[in-house]
């Protein structure tokens, strides 16, 4: 069976290519565009994969998490998809990937200039849930109008005492469009703001791409008595590795049931497990 | 083998690394037959973008053929709804910037990208840029006169409404100003 390179044909490219060059010169705002028929359902990362497809070349490394590791099924297909299509190469080594693209993460190490992260995105619309008509919600976005995405905030603030909003919590994009950044825990908002590398965030199922340019002010949305808070880990040590100061994931001992914890970002923990075991191979 | 699906890749990546880093001039690399007197970075940034589902204005009479036939685009005699401009420096005119799409609050992204050919890019008239994609400032030298750069800016100063613009020159230098970059004449 021959396939074109990259899956996608090249008018569906030549326009997903032409929509994400005006969400660059547009940051934040959701550009619309056809989103094509994948061999993997809508909502499964389409939006992301598009982009993928979409940017991918010969000279290309790629890398794909999910929820922050490289192994997990959905990360495995769609590189495989990418790759039996393309023949790029693989890694799961966040600095040496020149297209990274994920699901509800963005990786521990720092992106470069360059780099291009994709982020898969299942809803795009940060204000989708006080406003349930797509043509009210443009005009809203047209108008700067965002008293919706506080009161929002606001509410959770009256019912439970803080913003109950963990992950997809929404960001202001260079002072102009609320924005959803994919449902990336609380904790990555801040590696958006003013960061090297390039943010493209594809939704396929709602059709939108969006985009975070380099060096962009992207501020998370708070009030001035309630600030914006990350998730704290201060006190929580890695089972596996010893890090801290790191996303992490809570699990439970079958055995025990003790709850511990471990670095979400697998192949961060693996650098820095491999960096330690070959320092003490030195000594 | 090397295809026009890998030569169109090719410069999508590097018009991608062009509009995130507005200012950072990217060198077009890839070959092709071109008969206008375009430079080859031009007509393949045409190449790579265009198709029968966008139309184009250009005055060049041999550019036009080329990209209807190149492209499929579609020719439109009629730059205030146009998708594209295509022009020379020489060839500019105020309309290309006043009167062109620029898009509308609800949808801003409906605006006229304008590729433009400069004699020179690296030589010229300095300007600053600031904004998204540029760490602080970057200067960056073009032949374009700072009345085309004024009027940009006219036309930008309402964001999110604007005018994109790609520069290109015989050099196969590519240059973009995006509408969120703020330009200084030095």
């Amino acid at each position: 069976m021959s396939q074109n390179f990259a899956f996608l044909d090249e008018h569906s490219k030549k326009e997903i290519r032409r929509k994400t060059l005006k969400a660059i010169a547009i940051p934040g705002y959701q550009v619309p565009f056809a989103s094509r028929e994948l061999p993997i359902a809508r909502g499964w990362g389409t939006g992301g994969l598009q982009l993928t497809l979409s940017l991918v070349g010969k000279e290309d490394t790629l890398k794909v998490i999910d929820q922050g590791s490289d192994e997990s099924v959905n990360a495995v297909n769609i590189r495989n998809l990418v790759q039996n299509t393309t023949g790029v190469a693989e890694t799961i080594h966040t600095d040496e990937a020149t297209l990274i693209q994920s699901r509800h993460r963005i990786p521990e190490v720092p992106l470069k200039p360059f780099q291009i992260l994709v982020l898969q995105v299942p809803q795009p619309e940060p204000l989708r849930a006080v406003e349930v008509s797509e043509r009210k919600t443009k005009m809203l976005h047209g108008d700067k109008e965002y008293s919706g995405a506080f009161i929002k905030l606001f509410e959770q603030i009256m019912k439970f005492g803080h913003i109950t909003d963990d992950a997809d919590y929404p960001v202001m994009v260079n002072d102009r469009y609320v924005m959803a950044p994919s449902p990336i825990p609380r904790f990555d908002n801040p590696k958006m703001n003013y960061n090297e590398g390039l943010i493209l965030l594809g939704a396929g199922r709602e059709k939108k791409i969006h985009a975070v340019p380099p060096y962009t002010k992207v501020e998370s949305l708070a009030f001035e008595d309630y600030p914006f808070e990350v998730e704290q880990f201060d006190d929580k040590v890695c089972r596996e590795s010893g890090l801290s100061g790191v996303y992490m994931d809570e699990l439970q001992d079958e055995k025990t049931g003790e709850t511990y914890y471990v670095t979400n970002d697998t192949s961060y923990m693996l650098e820095k497990l491999n960096e330690e075991a070959v320092q003490h191979a030195g000594k | 083998m090397k295809t026009i699906v890998h030569t169109t890749q090719t410069v999508y990546r590097q018009l991608v690394n062009a509009a995130s880093r507005p200012g950072h001039t990217e060198i077009i690399t890839e070959e092709v037959k071109n008969y206008s007197d375009f430079s080859d970075a031009a007509l393949l940034i045409a190449m790579t973008l265009f198709d029968n589902e966008i139309s184009f204005f250009s005055r060049d009479k041999t550019m036009r053929k080329e990209l209807k036939v190149l492209t499929g685009g579609i020719p439109n005699k009629d730059y205030t709804t146009a998708d594209f401009i295509v022009s020379k420096e020489a060839d500019l005119k105020e309309e290309y910037f006043t009167e062109v799409m620029h898009g509308i609050l609800i949808s801003p992204e409906k605006s006229a990208t304008l590729i433009i050919e400069a004699d020179s890019i690296g030589e010229g008239n300095a300007y600053r840029l600031s904004g998204p994609g540029i760490k602080d400032t970057t200067d960056v030298s073009l032949s374009l006169d700072s009345r085309w750069i004024e009027l940009r800016n006219e036309m930008c100063k309402e964001f999110p409404l604007g005018i994109d613009l790609i520069l290109t020159d015989k050099n196969n230098g590519v240059v973009m100003i995006p509408r969120t970059s703020k330009v200084e004449v030095l």
